[in-house]
């Protein structure tokens, strides 16, 4: 066969061409350096794709299975999660300054024209009395552990006049460049109001507001809110997020303290 | 040309010199020609899930030019030495060492990371401040993006960086070549990465 297209170099790279093909494209590239160089790069942006979830069922399967098998495979995979990671923050770096620098500009402006028509003395509108308030979300009740995800009623006075509340507890390790490769999974029942996520890590006494934000793994933002210090043995954090915002699919949660990222969890929900 | 032991594995300096005379007409493409093809007999490996890629390759370029040296007629050197190599994957499988380097490649895999090491995110972010300037933004830009973006994101840059697709992708697969090297040197000593500018 000539021309190899990429398809057929990433099922290569996943062990699902089959073998008369695999043979030929062996043989091939043998021969060929460029072509060799082809399906080394099909590997590459395979990881990258995985890094970043957006592989099709087979082909997780696949990879799974060699990631089980090879680890040098899943020391890649973990460089490539790493590598995209870096990529997206500092293109979101550029991005937000771009809209930031005007819109502080803008800010700095309205305020000069407010303190020249006296508008100035009054009291600011955020009178809110805790962090939590102050973002406009749920304070976040810290639960015990729980391994295995399955909803917890909450029975509390002050829901009685809510609608039935399903909280689901799960505790995510941090996720930087080692791990196992493979994404915790939730699924949330019908009925489930909030996923308390039990975050672990340390925040080693840094000060400053302790917040999460979850977005999907490219790059979208679902959620921000506060987040609760937690003083159980290898627990940063706390936080409860709303089922309603996660949809199926993969999440990276990033828990700042004072602005500053300090852990990052990767996690996986579900169709319930 | 090649760094090799003739005496490893019985394999005469005489089998080499016919192996390298059979892969180029002079001494400089014959060791291009021999790295690139112990290149692919590694991937191969690789790819074929064998646990010492390396020495596998090594075992079948010492079996070509063995059968070279034995006067065995080979008209077509690529497909000749993937059947070389299919044995030797073969062999490998059979022996009973193949399952120990399994398993002690598995218990030498990284552990997962304690909550608080935060080593890997701050290697990754040193091997990456010891690229050079033009090498980091290229990897950073490259893997950007997923699908057809990915694709015409790539074609822009090689456009406007005057290269071909072909040479972008090489520049790229060497930078991460590099780039993981220095990872695994990194967290290997802790987070100290290695200390050399590279391009």
């Amino acid at each position: 066969m000539t021309g190899w297209p990429e398809a057929a170099l990433r099922a290569y790279v996943l062990g699902l061409l089959g073998e008369e093909e695999a043979e030929a494209l062996e043989i091939a590239y043998f021969g060929d350096p460029d072509l060799l160089a082809r399906v080394r790069a099909a590997e590459d942006d395979l990881l990258d794709d995985a890094a970043s979830g957006r592989l099709e069922a087979g082909e997780q399967q696949a990879l799974d299975g060699r990631l089980a098998a090879v680890p040098r495979l899943r020391a890649r995979l973990e460089a490539a999660r790493a590598l995209r990671l870096v990529s997206r923050e500092r293109g979101r770096t550029v991005a937000v300054r771009r809209v930031l620098v005007p819109l502080a500009l803008a800010a700095a402006l309205l305020l000069a024209v407010i303190g020249f028509f006296g508008w100035g003395g009054k009291k600011g509108l955020d009178a809110s009395p805790t962090p939590e308030a102050r973002l406009g979300l749920p304070s976040p009740t810290p639960v015990p552990p729980s391994a295995s995800a399955v909803p917890v009623p909450s029975p509390r006075a002050s829901d009685v006049a809510r609608p039935p509340v399903g909280r689901l507890a799960f505790a995510l390790a941090p996720t930087l460049l080692r791990g196992t490769g493979r994404t915790p999974e939730l699924r949330l029942p019908p009925g489930t109001a909030e996923v308390v996520l039990q975050l672990g890590g340390d925040l080693g006494g840094a000060p400053g507001l302790v917040a999460a934000s979850v977005e999907t793994v490219e790059g979208a933002a679902i959620w921000r809110g506060a987040a609760r210090r937690s003083t159980a043995p290898a627990t940063a954090a706390t936080v409860a997020v709303p089922a309603e915002r996660l949809a199926p699919g993969d999440y990276l949660l990033t828990l700042t303290v004072g602005g500053e990222p300090r852990h990052r969890y990767f996690f996986r929900v579900l169709p319930s | 040309m090649p760094q090799r032991d003739p005496s490893r594995g019985g394999l005469t300096s005489t089998a080499l010199a016919g192996l390298l005379a059979r892969l180029g007409p002079d001494e400089e493409r014959a060791g291009a020609a021999y790295e690139d093809l112990r290149r692919a007999l590694v991937a191969f490996f690789e790819w074929r899930g064998a646990f010492t890629p390396e020495e596998c390759a090594d075992e079948s370029l010492d079996r070509l030019a063995r059968r070279l040296e034995d006067g065995e007629e080979v008209r077509d050197v690529p497909r000749f030495a993937r059947g070389v190599a299919r044995l030797v994957l073969l062999e490998h499988w059979r022996r009973p060492d193949a399952r120990r380097a399994e398993l002690s490649e598995r218990m030498a895999s990284p552990a997962p990371a304690a909550p608080d090491d935060e080593a890997p995110h701050l290697c990754l972010e040193r091997c990456l401040r010891a690229l050079a300037d033009d090498g980091r933004r290229l990897i950073l830009d490259y893997y950007q993006e997923t699908g057809r973006a990915r694709i015409e994101r790539r074609q822009a840059m090689a456009r406007a960086m005057g290269l071909s697709e072909a040479a972008l992708r090489n520049r790229a697969q060497r930078l991460r070549d590099r780039l993981e090297a220095c990872l695994a040197d990194c967290l290997g000593s802790g987070g100290v990465p290695p200390d050399t500018k590279t391009r």
